[in-house]
């Protein structure tokens, strides 16, 4: 463990507020206690549900998924979301002594075979949104659905505080996935975190308009509100026609806080008025790049200062860091200070520094168990008690960080993030392609789409066609996410490589704008 | 008409990352899979572009179909 500087004062009464927060848990432990809850209203059912109503809808769901669940088999697939019965199942998977998998309910039945064999599940529940694809041999509940004659009553949470509580799959569905593991510990320090840097007072009223499956969406949007009491509108992933009322929505609702990601506010400022009465108190961006043009433009838009450009990550359960126009003016990377743990630069000598600028590196404790049955993975993140974001930053003398640069490869699509590798993988099956290379390329509105190269196998002068890019298109559609999809196709004689024989994605895709702009 | 039709086309397969071909003459956002919300704002930031103006919010969600886009270029929306 490298050391630094002792914590300054304002870190200090961060980390007692974590203390008597994981003294909560400690508490929480016997029982949940939903008095302390908010209320989660689903906006476009009309549905609410208050913490009474979370408490009978968690107790169904752990009477339900108890059988199944034992302490060699503790995964339970919540494959669903965005409603108010998601948060009924992920507690009921707590209260039955499980580990919730949030997964994304549009996988494909390929990557949702994969998650099965990965995880071997005790059960999977399904909701409205759930796709038909669910793997065999793995029981699948409605829990809202299903018969129950007795009902057990919450019970126990978890066996400790540090067994695995949700897992996060953030890449590796069509492959071999990478899951992370978050205990209750490392998530209620999150959320006591993100309630000392908020205040409570904010989060009185909030919207999540992400997905649940998302660390952002998940933690930060809306277990944050919700453990503080704050009264949850759900409204993930409006249409274009629905942004149109955005303004009218939030006014309506008098909604407080809301976070997203910059592609959402580039269409919600084209399409909808300012909200009416101006309500917002509070407005976080995060999950990819926010520039000082746009973040200006949403505080004018919202009539407050409060908009934050943070910084998460799902493997430090989402935001570690906040830089707020109350605080100063916007800056293209600023990230601002930490909130809680610690943050450093990696030095050329392969040190830790306190200032300057390198490989960021973060200490919360926040940060993930690891990653499921990869400790391959996780060694190579977590070392001499740091986590390594692969973000390159500058961090200033007032503690401040600016991201100026990245060093993992994933494309961050809307916020979504892609590994290229996971992609390159999948197309290399397909048996018309040689060779693949995804890449990032800048794109207006989602501030990166996906490119790929592809070099096709030689074919004899009677063999069928090769296959056109369409055909390659649908061929991923079956078998990835849509967002992993491809946008821009380039078919290329050969993929560049450097002298080592290593391929260099941004090499590539210089290579493929030279042979076709656009 | 038939220029502008070519044009539209191009402009919603190059915001969709299609190429020509995969826009029937009937494209709609309901029938084309890649005409998602984000597709949608390229196009509009396409058509402005290629109209050098600002389209007004309720054109930029009233556009649903390749005629829509056609419509659009005419000038004259809706008819």
């Amino acid at each position: 463990m490298a050391h630094l500087d002792r914590p300054n004062l304002r870190t200090g009464r961060v980390a007692l507020y974590c203390r008597r927060r994981v003294d909560y848990c400690r508490r929480m432990s016997s029982t949940i206690d939903f008095g302390g809850l908010g209320s989660v209203t689903d906006l476009r059912q009309g549905t609410r549900w208050s913490a009474e109503d979370l408490a009978r809808g968690a107790e169904r769901t752990a009477t339900l998924v108890r059988p199944y669940v034992a302490p060699e088999r503790p995964h339970v697939v919540i494959a669903h979301g965005g409603t108010p019965l998601f948060f009924a199942d992920l507690f009921g998977v707590w209260a039955s002594g499980g580990c919730a998998v949030c997964v994304n309910p549009g996988l494909t039945a390929g990557e949702m075979s994969v998650i099965g064999e990965f995880l071997n599940p005790a059960a999977i529940l399904t909701g409205d949104e759930t796709g038909s694809a669910l793997p065999d041999g793995i029981a699948a509940l409605r829990t809202d659905r299903e018969r129950i004659s007795k009902f057990d009553g919450l019970g126990k949470i978890l066996r400790s505080l540090d067994d695995p509580a949700l897992i996060l799959f953030t890449s590796g569905t069509t492959g071999a996935p990478k899951g992370v593991v978050h205990s209750l510990r490392s998530l209620f320090a999150r959320i006591g975190l993100n309630r000392a840097h908020m205040g409570d007072g904010s989060l009185a009223r909030s919207l999540c308009v992400l997905p649940t499956h998302f660390g952002h969406g998940l933690i930060g949007n809306c277990l944050t509100p919700l453990f503080a009491g704050g009264d949850l509108f759900l409204w993930p992933g409006p249409a274009m026609k629905e942004m149109v009322d955005l303004g009218a929505t939030l006014g309506r609702q008098d909604i407080t806080f809301m976070s997203s990601v910059p592609a959402f506010w580039r269409m919600a400022l084209r399409l909808s008025a300012e909200p009416a009465p101006p309500c917002l108190q509070r407005i976080h961006i995060g999950s990819a790049p926010l520039s000082s043009a746009l973040w200006q433009d949403v505080a004018r838009w919202a009539g407050t200062d409060s908009v934050v450009n943070m910084y998460g990550i799902t493997e430090t359960a989402n935001w570690i860091a906040g830089a707020s126009l109350a605080d100063g003016p916007a800056e293209d990377g600023l990230i601002g200070a930490m909130w809680g743990g610690c943050a450093a630069v990696l030095a050329e000598d392969g040190t830790p520094r306190r200032r300057g600028e390198g490989e960021l590196l973060v200490q919360t404790p926040s940060l993930m168990s690891g990653y499921h049955a990869r400790p391959d993975l996780t060694n190579s993140v977590l070392r001499d008690g740091w986590y390594h974001t692969g973000d390159t930053g500058h961090i200033d003398d007032d503690g401040r960080i600016r991201l100026v640069g990245r060093r993992k490869s994933e494309i961050n699509k809307a916020g979504i993030k892609v590994h290229p590798e996971e992609v390159d993988l999948l197309l290399e099956r397909h048996p018309g392609v040689a060779e693949a290379c995804c890449f990032g390329l800048p794109d207006p509105v989602s501030g990166e789409i996906i490119g790929v190269a592809v070099t096709l196998v030689a074919r004899r002068s009677d063999a069928p066609p090769a296959p056109a890019i369409a055909d390659l298109r649908d061929w991923c559609r079956a078998r990835i996410k849509a967002e992993c999809v491809p946008d821009r196709w380039f078919v290329v004689a050969e993929i560049p490589k450097s002298d080592r024989g290593k391929v260099k994605r941004d090499a590539v895709r210089d290579h493929c704008l030279r042979q076709d702009p656009g | 008409m038939d220029d502008l039709r070519a044009r539209a086309r191009g402009l919603l397969a190059d915001a969709l990352e299609l190429t020509a071909d995969e826009v029937p003459d009937d494209a709609s956002i309901d029938t084309v899979e890649a005409w998602t919300s984000l597709g949608h704002m390229r196009l509009i930031l396409g058509i402005e572009a290629s109209m050098a103006t600002q389209l007004d919010a309720a054109l930029v969600v009233g556009i649903e179909s390749l005629d829509d886009i056609v419509s659009v270029l005419k000038g004259a929306p809706g008819q």
